[in-house]
């Protein structure tokens, strides 16, 4: 009896065990590492607008001489532009690099260099105008004169505004509007000075003239 | 006492005589004050910068000086016509007084003329014409013998 009960409980057991879900297998699987091929070199995009951003700034740099402001960190962003031109097609990569290094340059001759400027253009605006009074043109030629003093202002209030290209332009406007009066005004100082002295010379002579006739009618008496 | 009053008299008059010739002087004339004036103001503008103004006034005054000369001109040309004209009277009167030699008469009458001719230029202003038949009336008569007395 206790021989079947065994046999009956061994079978019990394997037909419950046959029944339950067997359990997942979770061996983990290694997958093949796959580096990353560096992309070729060709398929980096060209940086085409940090080389147009590049050559803008240096144009606005060069047509104000900003450079000579500021001339090491004009010559590092030359530089720079240098070699992002010859890498340029070649090592895309290294040619923004140097692009961006450039931009960075130029905009801190930028920075730097026109206030600088501004205050070499405010100096020469205000030597053309002290002439231009020197001559008194504000009374000899009020209009030319007027002009250049509201350019002048202009300037100066571009100048506390911080917008150092206005103020830049305006100044150079002034000084030459403030010679053009002093232009003027010393024309007209010339030629009243040429009329005067001849008028003089005419006054001296009727003197004289006058002189000579009351000498003859004395005589005469 | 009388005499010294009429000297102080004399004295007088010729110190008066002396101050209203010195204050006839021709440069009194109104338009060369006037250019004296308009040149000051010439400098005046020109001292403020107001050159347009100062060439102005400059030649402003240029035409009184221009008017100035000639009216020194003209007196100084009537004086001198007066006094060829009071010449050649002269000349004329005294051979009217004493006589022609016969034969410088049609001289004399020429000369007359001539004068006639010196007056009328005179009165008319024309003082130039006037100075030249004076002087030819002085210079005509210069050969010409007065009369023989009897």
């Amino acid at each position: 009896m206790k021989r079947i009960l065994f046999v009956l409980a061994v079978a019990g057991v394997l037909i419950v065990a046959s029944c339950a879900t067997a359990p997942e297998t979770a061996e983990p699987v290694e997958k093949p590492v796959e580096k990353p091929a560096p992309p070729p070199k060709a398929t980096v995009g060209l940086p085409e607008q940090e080389y147009a951003q590049a050559k803008e700034l240096k144009t606005k740099v060069d047509r104000y001489g900003l450079g000579s402001y500021v001339p090491e960190e004009y010559e590092q962003a030359e530089a720079s532009l240098a070699d992002a031109e010859k890498a340029y097609q070649k090592d895309n990569v290294a040619a923004k690099r140097a692009l961006d290094q450039a931009i960075r340059g130029y905009n801190a001759v930028i920075t730097k260099g026109f206030p600088l400027l501004v205050d070499d253009r405010r100096r020469e605006a205000d030597a053309a105008m002290a002439q231009a009074d020197s001559i008194k043109a504000q009374r000899s030629v009020p209009d030319a004169y007027a002009r250049a003093k509201a350019k002048y202002d202009e300037a100066v209030a571009a100048r506390e505004a911080g917008d150092f290209e206005k103020a830049a332009a305006a100044f150079e406007e002034a000084r030459r509007l403030f010679q053009d009066a002093h232009m003027q005004a010393k024309a007209k100082k010339d030629r009243a000075e040429q009329s005067m002295r001849s008028t003089q010379e005419g006054l001296q002579d009727a003197e004289q003239r006058a002189r000579a006739g009351d000498a003859e009618l004395q005589g005469a008496q | 006492m009388k005499r010294s009053i009429i000297f102080i008299a004399i004295l007088g008059l010729i110190v008066f005589s002396a101050l209203s010739a010195g204050a006839q002087s021709l440069l009194d004339n109104p338009d060369y004050k006037r250019a004296q004036e308009l040149q000051r103001q010439s400098e005046r503008a020109y001292a403020e910068g107001d050159y347009d103004k100062a060439f102005e006034y400059a030649e402003e005054a240029k035409r009184y000086i221009e008017r100035s000369n000639t009216y020194v001109t003209r007196r100084v040309l009537g004086y001198r016509a007066n006094s060829w004209l009071k010449r050649a009277i002269s000349r004329v009167n005294y051979f009217k007084s004493v006589g022609v030699d016969p034969e410088y008469t049609g001289v004399f009458a020429r000369a007359q003329e001539d004068l006639a001719l010196a007056q009328r230029y005179f009165d008319d202003a024309a003082y130039e014409q006037s100075i030249t038949y004076s002087q030819k009336v002085v210079s005509d008569l210069e050969g010409v013998s007065a009369a023989a007395r009897k």
